[in-house]
C-alpha cells in the first residue's frame, strides 16, 4: 500500500522484501498449523522429538519444574561447571543465563558476560522462570539445564564469548536463507539480534558468509573484535542443510526456523526452532525472501525427497545467482 | 484463496451495514449532522372557568395527532390536582383532566410542541368505520336538498360537486338556502360546518377538520378550519381559503369534527359554565434528531429496528460509549499493522484510552506516567526482596493503588478536582504493563522500554481524541449498523500484507541494492 506514495517501497517490494505482515499473512497463518506450535515453542518438546528422529541437540542435564526443584537447584548444579539455563517456552533469548563457570571462593557462578551472581539469585532467576515471567503467554514454565556449547574455532575471531548460532529459515522443507549469529558485549553473549548480536549471511550454496546486519544497519566487521566477517566457511554445511530440510517432518510446519550451533566436539546441534522467524535475515543476506519462497512454491511437487530439496536451494539460492 | 473469501464477507457486511444507514438516513429521516435543526411550533391552550357551586369536573382537550408530516414532542399539563388521562378515538384523541370537587375560578394550560417534518404528504386521517349521519331537519334539511340538488346539476361527479357546494358555502353573499343552513353567524367554521351537513346530505363522507396555520413568521394563533370529503375511497381535503382540493403544507390538523377545541363535560342545564380559551403559539428551532425520534415512536416498533435509542437513558449512556470503542481498536490495529508502532500490550492503549475519558487528557498522561514510573522504582526495590512473581504482582498493584490514592489526596488539597476521578482507571492493567516493562527493561535495555511504553501512550492518546470526536460518537450511536462496515474494513486489515510505515525505515538500507 505504501509503495503508492513512496519509491522506497516501492524499491524494497520489488527487492522482495517481505514485511511482518505478509510473513504472518501469507506464510505463518497459512503454513503453519496452529496445533504444532508447541513443538516449536516448547524447546523441550522440540528436543525431545529431536531426538526421537536421530537428530542431535545439547544434552539435558536437568528439567526445574517445582518450587522445590528451583531451592535444591544448588545441589543439581555442583554436577557441572558450566551449563545454560533456559526457559522452556521463553522466546527471543529471554531468560537465558549462561554460567561459564565458578569462582573458587564464595560459590559464585560467573556469566558469559563476566558478571558474577550467587547461587539464591539463580534460584530466584529459576523461580521467576517457573512462574513464567519469560514465556510467551505468562503461563507456568520449566526450566532446562543444558549442555553449554563449546564453539568451533572457526568462529573463534568473530564471536565475543558466546556461540554463535546458525539460523536457517526452511519452508516446505526447502532451506531458503541462512544466516550466521555472532554474539557480542552488547548482547552478553547471546546469539539474539533483539539483544544487539550481528547477523552475517550465508550463502546457500557454499555454506561461505556474506556481509552481515547490526542494529538494522550493514556492517563488515564485529564491533569486538574487529574481524571482518565477510568469507568465513561455515564447517558442516550441508550437514546443516540436511537438518533443516529433515526439521519440517518433525514439527510438520511449513515456514519455520531452525537455530543449529556447531560444537567443537559433537559437530552441529539443533538449538531450537521457531514458528515465526524474524525478518532481519532478510538484511543479512541483502536479499528479499518473497522472490524465493515463491519459487519454492512453484516447484514444491518435484520436492518430495530431502535431497531434492537441498539440491533445488543449492541450485537456487546461490548468492551469486541472479533473482 | 484465502483473500477472495475475505473480500466476500467484507462485503456483504459493508454492504448490509451501509443498507440500514440509507434506510434510516434517507427513508425514515435520521439527522446525518446531529446538530441539524428544524422548525418547531409550542403551542399553549389556556382555558379558564368558574365551577360556581362547586362539584366534580371532566374538561377535555382535543390533541392533535402525530403524522408523518408533524411530529409531536414535549406534551404538558398544567393542572393542579387534576387527574389526566388520554382518550382515544377514531378520528381524534383527547385529554382528559378530571377532579372530584372544583371550586371557582380555575385555570389549566395545555401546551406542546409541534414539529414539521421533511415528509411532505398531506396525511389522511384513519379511516372511520361508518358514516356519520347528518343532524338536519326540517327548513334547513329542505334548504340543503335544493342546494344539493342544483350543484349536483352543475358538476360531473363527486369532486367537482363537492367543488361547487364549497364555492356556495363560501361564497361572499350567501344564496338564501345557504344562508338558511348558516344561520346568524356566518364565520369560517360555520360555513364548514354547512358545506359538511351538505356533503352528507348529498351522501358523500366528510368532516370538518380544525387546525392551525404554522409558518415561519409569527401569527396570530386563530384556528384554521377546513374539510375532509371521501371521493373513490380516498379522503380528501378542501380548502376554503383557495376553494380547491388540498390545502397548505403549513396548515398542521389538530382536530376533526365539529366539537369544540376544549369542553366540560357531564354538566347538566343547570350547571353550564362558560369556558374560556385561548391559544398561544411560539415558533422555535428543534433539533431534527428529536423530531424523528418522536416519529418514531408514533409509528410504532416495527421502524426502531436498529435504534439505540428505544433503551432507557442510562443504558444509552453506557453504549454511547461502547459504540466508539470499536473505532478506537481500529485505529489500534491501523496504528500498529499499517503504522508499526509497538505498544506494551495488545489492547491496553484502548483502556487507558477509556480511562483518559475520565480524567481529562493532560490529567491522565500525567497519572498514566507518574503510576508507571513510581511502579517500575517500587518494583525495582522489591528485588532485593526476591518475591515469588504472583506474590510480587500482587504488591506491585497495592502499592500502585496506594500512589492513586496519594495522588487523589495532594490533588485535592491543591484545589484540582481531576485528580478525583481514577475509578476507571485500570489499575490492574498497568500492574501488569509495570511487570512487563520491568522486565523489558532487564533483558532489551532503558531504550527498547522506554520506547514501547511511549508508543503505548501516544497511541492512547490517538484513540482518546479519537473517541472524543463528538460527530463520530453521534454517527456511530444514531447509525450502530455502521460498526458492520467497520468489521469490513477491519476483515479487510485481517489480509493487509503490505510493509508496516516503520519497516519501510528498517529495510530502507536494502532499497539501493536493486537486484
Amino acid at each position: 500500500m505504501f509503495g503508492l506514495i513512496s519509491p522506497t517501497a516501492r524499491a524494497i517490494r520489488d527487492f522482495g522484501v517481505v514485511g511482518l505482515n505478509q510473513r504472518n499473512a501469507d506464510y505463518v497463518l497459512q503454513y503453519n498449523k496452529r496445533r504444532f506450535y508447541p513443538r516449536v515453542d516448547d524447546k523441550l518438546l522440540s528436543k525431545r522429538l529431536a531426538e526421537a528422529a536421530g537428530i542431535a541437540t545439547p544434552t539435558l542435564y536437568a528439567t526445574i519444574e517445582t518450587a522445590r526443584d528451583a531451592a535444591e537447584a544448588g545441589d543439581l548444579l555442583s554436577k557441572h561447571e558450566d551449563f545454560v539455563i533456559k526457559p522452556a517456552q521463553g522466546s527471543g533469548g529471554d531468560g537465558i543465563v549462561v554460567v561459564v563457570g565458578k569462582t573458587r571462593t564464595g560459590g559464585y557462578y560467573r556469566t558469559a558476560s563476566g558478571k558474577l551472581i550467587s547461587e539464591d539469585e539463580l534460584i530466584f532467576h529459576l523461580q521467576n522462570t517457573i512462574s513464567g515471567v519469560f514465556s510467551l503467554g505468562g503461563q507456568p514454565d520449566v526450566a532446562m539445564v543444558e549442555y553449554r556449547v563449546q564453539f568451533d574455532p572457526v568462529f573463534e575471531k568473530i564471536a565475543f564469548q558466546g556461540v554463535p548460532d546458525v539460523r536457517i529459515i526452511v519452508f516446505l522443507g526447502v532451506p531458503v536463507m541462512a544466516m550466521v549469529r555472532l554474539p557480542t558485549r552488547m548482547s552478553s553473549g547471546k546469539a539474539n539480534l533483539h539483544q544487539g548480536a550481528i547477523g552475517a549471511g550465508i550463502d546457500i550454496a557454499t555454506g561461505r558468509t556474506l556481509t552481515a546486519v547490526w542494529k538494522n544497519d550493514i556492517v563488515d566487521e564485529h564491533p569486538d573484535t574487529l574481524n571482518p566477517v565477510q568469507n568465513v566457511d561455515i564447517p558442516h554445511w550441508d550437514r546443516m542443510l540436511d537438518l533443516a530440510a529433515r526439521s519440517t517432518e518433525l514439527t510438520e510446519l511449513g515456514y519455520q526456523g531452525i537455530d543449529i550451533v556447531l560444537d567443537r566436539e559433537r559437530g552441529p546441534l539443533m538449538l531450537e526452532l521457531n514458528a515465526r522467524p524474524g525478518l532481519n535475515i532478510q538484511i543479512a543476506n541483502r536479499a528479499g525472501l518473497a522472490h524465493r519462497l515463491e519459487k519454492v512454491k512453484t516447484h514444491r511437487h518435484d520436492l518430495d525427497k530431502t535431497e531434492d530439496r537441498i539440491a533445488f536451494a543449492k541450485r537456487e539460492f546461490a548468492a551469486d545467482k541472479p533473482v | 484463496m484465502g483473500k477472495k473469501r475475505v473480500y466476500i464477507v467484507a462485503g456483504i457486511l459493508a454492504l448490509i451495514g451501509f443498507a440500514l444507514f440509507l434506510h434510516k438516513a434517507v427513508v425514515v429521516g435520521y439527522p446525518i449532522w446531529p446538530d441539524e435543526k428544524v422548525e418547531g411550533w409550542q403551542i399553549e391552550v389556556r382555558a379558564s372557568f368558574d365551577r360556581t357551586p362547586k362539584g366534580p369536573v371532566d374538561l377535555r382537550v382535543f390533541v392533535p395527532r402525530p403524522t408523518t408530516r408533524w411530529a409531536l414532542l414535549e406534551r404538558r399539563v398544567v393542572a393542579p390536582l387534576f387527574g389526566i388521562s388520554t382518550l382515544n378515538a377514531d378520528l381524534n384523541q383527547q385529554v382528559s383532566l378530571t377532579r372530584r370537587e372544583v371550586d371557582g375560578k380555575q385555570t389549566i394550560y395545555f401546551q406542546f410542541v409541534i414539529q414539521q417534518t421533511r415528509t411532505a404528504e398531506y396525511t389522511p386521517p384513519p379511516a372511520i368505520r361508518e358514516a356519520r349521519p347528518h343532524q338536519l331537519k326540517d327548513a334547513q334539511l329542505a334548504a340543503a336538498s335544493r342546494i344539493v340538488t342544483a350543484a349536483r346539476a352543475q358538476s360531473s361527479d363527486d369532486r367537482s360537486l363537492v367543488l361547487q357546494l364549497l364555492k356556495r358555502v363560501t361564497a361572499k353573499s350567501p344564496e338564501d338556502g345557504i344562508a338558511v343552513l348558516l344561520g346568524p353567524r356566518r364565520d369560517r367554521r360555520r360555513q364548514m360546518v354547512a358545506l359538511v351537513d351538505l356533503l352528507r346530505v348529498a351522501e358523500i363522507q366528510a368532516h370538518m377538520v380544525n387546525g392551525l396555520e404554522l409558518g415561519a413568521t409569527r401569527r396570530r394563533a386563530t384556528l384554521k378550519h377546513w374539510i375532509e370529503a371521501r371521493i373513490d375511497g380516498q379522503w380528501v381535503p378542501f380548502s376554503p381559503e383557495t376553494g380547491q382540493q388540498g390545502v397548505s403544507p403549513d396548515l398542521m390538523p389538530w382536530w376533526r369534527g365539529r366539537e369544540r377545541l376544549v369542553t366540560i363535560v357531564g354538566q347538566d342545564a343547570a350547571q353550564k359554565f362558560k369556558v374560556t380559551r385561548n391559544i398561544a403559539f411560539q415558533h422555535l428551532e428543534q433539533s431534527a434528531l428529536s423530531n424523528v425520534l418522536s416519529m418514531e415512536q408514533s409509528r410504532g416498533q416495527g421502524q426502531m429496528l436498529f435504534s439505540l435509542f428505544v433503551l432507557p437513558v442510562r443504558t444509552q449512556e453506557v453504549y454511547r460509549l461502547l459504540v466508539v470503542v470499536p473505532l478506537a481498536i481500529f485505529l489500534l490495529v491501523l496504528l500498529r499493522n499499517v503504522i508499526g508502532i509497538t505498544t506494551l500490550g495488545t489492547f491496553m492503549p484502548v483502556l487507558i484510552a477509556l480511562a483518559f475519558r475520565e480524567t481529562g487528557l493532560l490529567w491522565g498522561v500525567i497519572l498514566f506516567g507518574v503510576v508507571v514510573g513510581v511502579g517500575l522504582l517500587v518494583r525495582a526495590g522489591m528485588e532485593g526482596l526476591k518475591l515469588l512473581l504472583v506474590p510480587r504482582l500482587a504488591a506491585v498493584l497495592i502499592c500502585v493503588i496506594l500512589i492513586m490514592a496519594i495522588m487523589s489526596l495532594v490533588s485535592h488539597r491543591l484545589g484540582l478536582d481531576s485528580g478525583l476521578s481514577v475509578a476507571l482507571f485500570p489499575m490492574v492493567i498497568l500492574t501488569m504493563t509495570i511487570e512487563r516493562l520491568s522486565i523489558l527493561w532487564d533483558e532489551r535495555g532503558g531504550d527498547t522500554a522506554l520506547k514501547q511504553a511511549g508508543g503505548s501512550l501516544i497511541v492512547a492518546i490517538l484513540c482518546y481524541l479519537l473517541m472524543r470526536w463528538s460527530l463520530l460518537e453521534y454517527w456511530f450511536f444514531a447509525f450502530p449498523e455502521l460498526l458492520l462496515v467497520l468489521l469490513a474494513l477491519t476483515l479487510l486489515l485481517g489480509r493487509y500484507t503490505g510493509y508496516r510505515l516503520t519497516e519501510i525505515g528498517r529495510f530502507k538500507v536494502l532499497a539501493g541494492k536493486a537486484a
